[in-house]
């Protein structure tokens, strides 16, 4: 894949990968962030799926969100880094525009979380949001939907 | 709340868009990644090559590769041990990295896998000795930024990080105003006055600026020229040993052509130098790089020469393999080694994703997975205990121990300072290696081994830290 392939690729999912990054960061980190990811895109072009481009590129925004929190986090606490990846959206950006649905989205673990951000936020169908990450759709929605009716339990509490 | 829209609707009014706005992405990200030669790979050398003895406080425990961890606070018995470990890499004392070690630090997640190391057939069993050394700073903060400023004509003036402390003492050199000493216009030499005294140049002007070629309606650049290679503009691979020499000399690191390692593209020119003691490469490196403009962009290194301590007996190769599974006898190694064994580590990669909820989710029913076709049942959630079904039970991974190699090994002691002393390479057979102390006990003061109760994932994640 050429530069200008790559280009006029990925240029048009720019937008989604700023948004995508802004509700799990802090905005100032956003344009970093994506460099990096664009960044390990071009590395890897090559293992680009076919048809799976933008799920392809949320992959790796993730891995890149989970170590840039991993390496703020570390700083404080070393064990920080020994926990597993999380690139959903934290609680205090949920806590922006609903704060009894923070509360809730506190209590789901990262997996769940994640499964009802990309369905949810980056709108992605099932295939996809497998895609992003590499399980089966069945197995995601399976996940989704405990991950959904846990949510809405929480909710009642709060 | 049963009603699905209902939910639906505000689940999407919690979207963090709504109350953050997306900044709108420049192209120039796209053809900076194409480059390969943008800000971030400088600020990736840097972290590579500089961070990993400032910043970051545990290698891979999970993976067995790397080091460190907890303090020694212990009263040490006679005789004193040469050198008390720092359990936290980069910790100036022993009060910081108490103060780390503050707040739940008793605890960590179920890891995904446990490693069993064997010895192969190849190890030896004889036992030998080694020289120990101590990396001593050389002049001052003050004396350091004033040399690497007049090898790089920088003016300005000596500035103080805004998080600088005691324990924390960073500088930058520049005639930038921002305080963190990077405006995108003036070059600028930052150094942290702890360890190796390690500072990094950095000339935000050496690469090429993109201009825009197309407008939108509102005057808004929607497309910009694209980098294009110009490697008439870099320097030969001569001109770039000779330059490199001369830097790297004049800042502390007596090397000769040999001595260097000289990376070209036709996307800019690399030139690294490690330095080396007694015939052994240590992760101690100087760097230099050109971006595509042909200008310098970026140089590191440190200012500070080895003391020997003393020689001092080690164990065998094949005696170290017990001491992989402790990470206090873990020492960070030269880079060199990670080319040789783990060529992929100097790639920019992300971390491995830990799959271990997947584990979870079986594609058999049979077994007591969750994808099955039948919805599950939500299990009544108490907080704070373990979520059912999710929790994978850490992997045992057996990995035989195939060669070791000697090499010199950086620790961190209690106090801040950096020591090499003598260690081993061990290469398992699933191809990468664990780096570990071969002194005999005795000489090193291991930190203190903390208890760390091992806890799957709690319902409630919030961070560890903060408990």
């Amino acid at each position: 894949m050429s530069p200008e392939e790559f280009t006029a690729l990925y240029r048009g999912f720019l937008p989604q990968i700023s948004k995508y990054l802004v509700r799990r960061c802090d905005k100032s980190d956003v344009e970093e962030l994506a460099a990096r990811v664009f960044e390990i895109a071009w590395k890897k072009r090559t293992q680009a799926p076919a048809g799976f481009e933008l799920p392809w590129l949320y992959r790796i925004a993730g891995f890149v969100l989970a170590n840039h929190r991993r390496l703020i986090q570390s700083e404080q606490n070393f064990l920080a880094r020994l926990k597993p990846l999380d690139f959903a959206p934290s609680p205090e950006d949920i806590a922006l525009a609903d704060v009894g649905l923070s509360a809730a989205w506190k209590k789901l673990s990262p997996f769940e979380r994640e499964a009802i951000s990309l369905s949810a936020f980056e709108g992605l169908s099932n295939q996809d949001a497998a895609k992003v990450l590499e399980i089966s759709p069945n197995a995601f929605a399976q996940r989704l939907a405990k991950a959904r009716t846990k949510l809405k339990d929480l909710l009642s509490m709060f | 709340m049963t009603n699905k829209d209902e939910f639906d609707q505000r689940l999407a009014k919690a979207d963090p868009t709504e109350k953050k706005v997306a900044p709108t992405l420049s192209d120039q990200l796209l053809t900076k990644a194409a480059s390969g030669d943008s800000r971030l790979s400088l600020r990736s050398r840097f972290e590579l090559a500089s961070q990993n003895l400032r910043r970051l406080t545990v290698g891979s425990l999970v993976s067995g590769s790397a080091a460190v961890v907890v303090l020694a606070l212990v009263v040490t018995a006679q005789p004193q041990p040469l050198i008390q470990l720092s359990g936290m890499q980069g910790a100036r004392n022993s009060e910081s990295a108490a103060a780390q070690m503050d707040g739940g630090a008793d605890k960590m997640y179920m890891p995904f896998f446990n490693f069993e190391y064997l010895a192969g057939p190849n190890l030896s069993s004889e036992t030998g000795s080694g020289q120990v050394y101590k990396l001593v700073r050389q002049s001052s903060a003050e004396e350091v930024l004033a040399n690497v400023a007049s090898v790089f004509d920088v003016s300005g003036s000596i500035n103080k990080y805004p998080d600088f402390n005691e324990t924390n003492p960073g500088y930058f050199f520049g005639q930038s105003k921002d305080p963190w000493g990077y405006d995108g216009q003036n070059p600028v030499i930052s150094l942290w006055w702890s360890g190796t005294a390690s500072w990094n140049y950095s000339n935000p002007i050496a690469y090429p600026a993109s201009e825009c070629e197309q407008t939108d309606e509102a005057g808004n650049c929607s497309s910009w020229t694209e980098y294009k290679p110009t490697p008439e503009l870099l320097p030969t691979r001569e001109e770039a040993v000779a330059k490199a020499l001369e830097v790297f000399n004049a800042t502390g690191l007596s090397v000769t052509e040999g001595d260097l390692r000289v990376d070209i593209s036709e996307w800019g020119v690399n030139v690294s130098a490690a330095l080396n003691v007694d015939g052994s490469p240590t992760n101690i490196e100087w760097y230099l790089g050109w971006s595509s403009t042909g200008v310098i962009s970026y140089a590191g290194g440190h200012s500070v020469v080895p003391e020997a301590m003393g020689t001092f007996d080690t164990i065998s190769a094949l005696d170290s393999v017990a001491r992989l599974a402790d990470w206090r006898w873990s020492g960070s190694p030269s880079s060199i080694f990670y080319e040789k064994f783990q060529p992929s580590y100097a790639s920019i990669e992300p971390a491995p994703f830990i799959r271990g909820d997947d584990s979870a989710v079986s594609e058999s029913p049979s077994d007591g997975g969750e994808a099955s076709s039948d919805v599950v049942e939500p299990t009544p959630i108490t907080i704070d205990e373990p979520i059912p079904g999710d929790q994978p039970e850490p992997e045992t991974r057996v990995l035989t121990i195939m060669e070791a190699e000697s090499a010199l090994l950086s620790v961190w002691d209690a106090n801040g300072e950096v020591w090499l002393v003598p260690g081993f390479i061990l290469v398992n057979d699933q191809g990468w290696f664990g780096a570990v102390i071969s002194l005999i006990e005795g000489v090193l003061e291991l930190p203190k081994e903390t208890e760390i109760d091992i806890v799957p994932m709690p319902a409630e994640d919030s961070d560890l830290s903060n408990k």
